[in-house]
């Protein structure tokens, strides 16, 4: 039980329904659906203020599960106020959900009010919805925490007795669930007697889940609806000549288009947005049949994405080409195919795609991977094998991200003035906070306060003031207006909407490319953009100006938030395919040959050895090390290793990790005489800490810190800040704050993210302990088959270090060593300037 | 002046290269000052001092060290060099607020930079029509030497007398350099028929890239450029 503590309630005490009355069942019977077993459990959960966790395949009618105590409670007992939270990570969810509870409120003539608040509600409507909240209000984390700012929270959200957390598990286990779990510890203070529901799909550990949901040391009920089907997953088999490196997988294109005239309706997932727009084009050139296919991705404009939604819930769609937009959410029953297209990356991601095809519970999902170079065949198949013997990637619970904690304290003294104290015994409540100590929190307290230290001459970072009584406020209107306009944990790369032009400057907008992409387009250039050409004219007012164009190899949108990370567990299961070589026989033919091909020019990697090639690759140098070890810890070691090179003079130019490995590129060669001094344990040693913070990856950490802790704002008068003039400001603030201010506590911040999202210096010990002296360290002509598609990854991470200055070196040489000493001479006697 | 021995260990470090102008030899240090032998006379360009406390004023919460970190850079060339004449080449303040804005302490560090050196000029720049008299040193719109111009922004030289190329500063020249499929980006000297481009030294300028058409249409034919990386120089 959440809160037995009894609060004087506004509204009477009542006893609580356990059961669900005849006016509803009936409705169920209307539609032909029945009331299942779990849907009147969570009915009783709600009758016993039993915080419950619902795990659930899609299609099993769980959102209205969350909805039913809500709807039951608020027929028996109307109230005016709100009742119901519902809080959803993706605004286009919350739409859905309010055309979903219409039909029960409007057939049944409940007096229920409803409404919706996100980013996109107009300031008329906040205004009535903060004056007359409706019952159910459904609501995104950040408009959320906005509400929550407001003087008159306590009002508004007193009476709460039931939030609903949907997709709960998509992402309870980063910043943006940290950020919400504080927002629950706030309503636990303001309403105390509220129950709370997860929604989830199947997890591999759900009482980790549970653990977040529930308040700090009482994780709630879990409650688990097994799927009776498994899906049926199949790998692609083509004629086609499957390519050795790229990650966008054309080759296909023939295929799935076949697939999809021979389905009813297909929906084809894709890594990237990039890619999202390239495998559109061509099944467009392919369309013979003129298929209705449409194109789906977070870049389109909203009313692009709504059309296309409307179109598919009406269907009027063969095939939608999506990136994980469309993963969440939208329920549309009549998919029968969903295709993956490149590695599926995880396997709780895959099946949460698959999950997106039939919709009734007791037929099993039909799904087809694509994989888009021979490498990622063994991924696919890796998570095959994982679905099939019901196994998924867990996610790993870390302490909550202290960078949200300074917006936090702000947002509750925007709303009441409060003690240190007080607060803190808040932030302790929130789950993924219930280890913090005193101290860190003090030192937190004091960033929000003045800046700390190096910064607190600054007047702008005197943002918090203590009142007579002890209590802190803000120090101003303007700190409180300023707060509200950067509230939220998700730093957007710079973005400049797109605006396609018909005649003169006149034009719809229809989506947004990322800043930098934008900024390397010279007019005339062309690039795929919403599933055309468009040329590109020039950039006026931020907007991008472009027209539709006739190019036939345009340049294509790059972006950056495309990059998933492959679970951990995946990488396993990779590896474990590669050393049994009797289950190579379920892959394609290619696919063998590659194989044995790598087995014949290099070594299979050994599961108890790492093997590291050595090759020339395009004028440098390439050591290649094949870690299974994940981007983390890859990135890691990619950064150490680099260092250690440096430091034995082999010149190291940029390096660049995969989920599998990590590929440097020198200016030297390594030899098999350096491996053991490179991959030794000590480069894990003291002055480790120091040079990782002067790391360009930590300094893109800091910016992140930066915006969420509020030390720099995205928005400012209502005007967004390019990222080019963020980045400015924040790479000299973190140089600074280095140099003089060692201790700050955002540079502790900076340090515990980067151990989130790049770090991974456990696991990395592990395997440089592990391996110590077992290696398998092979010289070669050539890049071999498996490098392939590693060293075509072209995202590396630059070493300024000698080998730069080597190769900016090499004009130098005619300054030989002789010459200049006597240059040296004319010049410092001035003879040398009148000889020319 | 600088002895022999350290300007030639510079060189050998990379920490300098020699380069000719016009008929002059010219040492251009890592540092992104220039050394003169001939005249004993080292060169500064767009020094922007004050620039964090003008743009702190909106919004953009900078650290205050950009000064002094200036000014160390600064002594420290002026210390391995010894010259006789000091020039900076104009938009030394970011505005002309700026010494209102400075520390005591920067300002004193200063003048006491200047009062090592015998002589010490401030060219005028667009962002410092004026140097306010707080602070000491010899102001002049532009200098003459040897029939080169030394002034901020670029002159139609044909309006000169006895002149026959300038060096200018006002740019803030940067490049990036491809090699190998490695991309070296830094601040950079751009050394063309008649025209040489200062790099600025303040701590929080930024670069201007050498392939903007404001920078190409300010010469003819060929430039060769020195960068300034990992506090080292390169010619390329």
């Amino acid at each position: 039980m959440l809160q037995t503590t009894k609060r004087k309630s506004k509204s009477k005490v009542y006893k609580r329904l356990a059961r669900v009355p005849a006016q509803f069942s009936s409705w169920f019977e209307g539609r032909n659906w029945e009331v299942r077993q779990y849907q009147k459990q969570m009915v009783t959960a709600f009758a016993q203020y039993q915080s419950t966790l619902l795990i659930a395949p899609t299609g099993a009618g769980k959102t209205l599960s969350g909805f039913l105590p809500s709807l039951i409670d608020l027929t028996q007992h109307p109230l005016k106020g709100l009742h119901t939270l519902y809080i959803s990570p993706l605004k286009a969810l919350t739409q859905d959900i309010h055309r979903n509870l219409k039909s029960p409120i409007d057939d049944l003539q409940l007096p229920i009010s409803v409404g919706a608040r996100t980013g996109d509600t107009t300031s008329y409507q906040r205004q009535k919805q903060r004056k007359n909240p409706p019952n159910i209000l459904l609501i995104t984390p950040e408009s959320l925490m906005l509400m929550l700012s407001y003087a008159d929270a306590p009002r508004i959200f007193g009476d709460v007795k039931n939030i609903i957390i949907d997709e709960a598990h998509s992402f309870a286990f980063t910043k943006r669930g940290d950020f919400t779990a504080l927002a629950l510890a706030r309503l636990q203070h303001l309403a105390p007697e509220h129950v709370r529901f997860g929604l989830s799909a199947t997890v591999a550990q759900p009482e980790v889940l549970a653990t977040w949901l529930g308040r700090s040391g009482e994780p709630c009920k879990v409650l688990e609806v097994k799927s009776r089907t498994k899906p049926k997953v199949s790998i692609l088999k083509t004629k086609e000549r499957m390519p050795f490196g790229g990650y966008m997988g054309k080759y296909a294109v023939k295929d799935i288009y076949e697939r999809i005239v021979a389905a009813q309706t297909t929906l084809v997932f894709v890594n990237t947005r990039a890619q999202a727009e390239l495998i559109f084009q061509h099944l467009w050139s392919e369309n013979t049949h003129v298929l209705p296919i449409a194109i789906y991705h977070g870049s389109l404009s909203k009313e692009q994405r709504q059309k296309t939604e409307a179109m598919m819930s009406t269907g009027q769609l063969r095939a939608i080409v999506a990136t994980s937009a469309l993963e969440l959410g939208i329920d549309w029953g009549d998919v029968d195919l969903v295709i993956q297209v490149g590695a599926p990356k995880g396997v709780s991601r895959l099946l949460q795609r698959i999950g997106r095809s039939n919709h009734r519970m007791d037929e099993p999902s039909q799904a087809l991977l694509v994989p888009a170079n021979r490498f990622e065949t063994l991924e696919c198949q890796a998570a095959i094998n994982a679905i099939k013997k019901n196994q998924l990637d867990g996610d790993t619970p870390m302490s909550g991200a202290l960078d949200v904690l300074p917006q936090f304290i702000l947002n509750c003294l925007c709303s009441k003035a409060a003690s240190i104290e007080e607060i803190y015994q808040q932030v302790l409540d929130a789950s993924p906070y219930g280890g913090l100590d005193e101290f860190t929190f003090q030192k937190l307290w004091s960033f929000t306060e003045n800046g700390g230290y190096a910064l607190q001459a600054y007047e702008r970072y005197n943002r918090l003031r203590m009142q007579d009584d002890g209590l802190f406020e803000p120090t101003s209107k303007r700190i409180i207006m300023r707060h509200r306009q950067n509230i939220g944990t998700i730093v957007e790369a710079g973005r400049l909407r797109v605006k396609r032009l018909r005649r003169a400057h006149q034009g719809k907008i229809i989506g947004e490319v990322e800043e930098y992409f934008a900024q390397q387009l010279v007019p005339g250039d062309t690039f795929f953009f919403a599933g055309e050409v468009l040329k590109f004219e020039g950039i006026k007012d931020m907007i991008v100006e472009a027209r539709p164009g006739k190019a036939k190899e345009p340049k294509i949108p790059s972006y950056v938030g495309g990059q998933m990370p492959l679970s951990t567990f995946l990488a396993d299961g990779v590896r474990e395919l590669l050393n049994a070589p009797e289950s190579w026989k379920k892959m394609p033919l290619q696919v063998r040959e590659w194989l044995r091909l790598q087995a014949d020019f290099s070594i299979i990697p050994s599961p108890h050895k790492v093997l590291i090639e050595q090759f020339p690759f395009r004028q440098t140098e390439v050591t290649l090390l094949y870690t299974f070890e994940g981007r983390k810890a890859n990135q890691t070691l990619g950064m150490l290793v680099t260092r250690r090179m440096e430091k034995m003079g082999l010149k190291p130019l940029s390096f660049s990790i995969t989920d599998y490995g990590l590929s440097i590129s020198s200016i030297l060669a390594v030899k098999t005489q350096d491996i053991a001094q490179l991959f030794n344990p000590d480069i894990l040693g003291d002055e480790l800490e120091d040079w990782m913070l002067a790391a360009p990856m930590l300094k893109r950490s800091f910016r992140r810190v930066a915006v969420v802790s509020g030390l720099i704002e995205q928005q400012y008068h209502s005007t967004k800040k390019t990222m080019k003039q963020v980045t400015f400001s924040t790479d000299l603030i973190y140089d600074t704050l280095r140099e003089h201010d060692p201790d700050h506590i955002l540079l502790r911040v900076t340090r515990e993210d980067a151990e989130r999202e790049l770090l991974d210096l456990q696991r990395l010990a592990d395997t440089l302990i592990r391996f110590n002296g077992s290696y398998d360290f092979i010289s070669l002509s050539k890049a071999s088959p498996m490098a392939i598609p590693i060293v075509l990854d072209v995202k590396s991470e630059q070493i300024k270090g000698q080998g730069a200055e080597a190769l900016l070196e090499q004009a130098n040489l005619y300054q030989e060593a002789e010459n200049m000493l006597q240059d040296v001479k004319d010049i410092l006697s001035g003879t040398n300037d009148k000889r020319n | 002046m600088i002895s022999e021995t350290d300007l030639l260990k510079k060189i050998q470090n990379n920490k300098a290269v020699t380069s000719s102008f016009s008929g002059h030899q010219f040492v251009l240090d890592a540092a992104g000052c220039l050394y003169w032998p001939k005249h004993d006379l080292l060169v500064f360009s767009d020094l922007h001092f004050e620039k964090g406390s003008f743009l702190s004023q909106f919004a953009n919460p900078l650290p205050r060290y950009d000064t002094a970190k200036t000014l160390a850079k600064m002594s420290l060339a002026i210390d391995e060099y010894s010259p006789q004449k000091v020039l900076c080449l104009g938009d030394s303040l970011h505005d002309s607020n700026a010494v209102k804005r400075m520390l005591e302490d920067d300002r004193d560090a200063i003048n006491s930079l200047v009062s090592q050196v015998p002589e010490w000029f401030w060219v005028l720049g667009n962002h410092d029509p004026e140097i306010p008299k707080e602070i000491h040193g010899t102001t002049l719109p532009h200098i003459k030497l040897d029939k080169l111009l030394w002034v901020h922004e670029p002159e139609d030289l044909t309006l000169h007398i006895d002149v026959n190329a300038q060096v200018i500063g006002h740019f803030h020249p940067k490049i990036m350099v491809k090699r190998s499929g490695q991309r070296m980006t830094g601040k950079c000297f751009l050394i063309a028929n008649n025209t040489f481009l200062m790099p600025a030294l303040g701590q929080y300028t930024g670069g201007l890239s050498v392939n903007h058409e404001a920078i190409t249409s300010l010469y003819q034919g060929q430039a060769e450029h020195a960068i300034l990386f990992n506090n080292k120089v390169f010619l390329v």
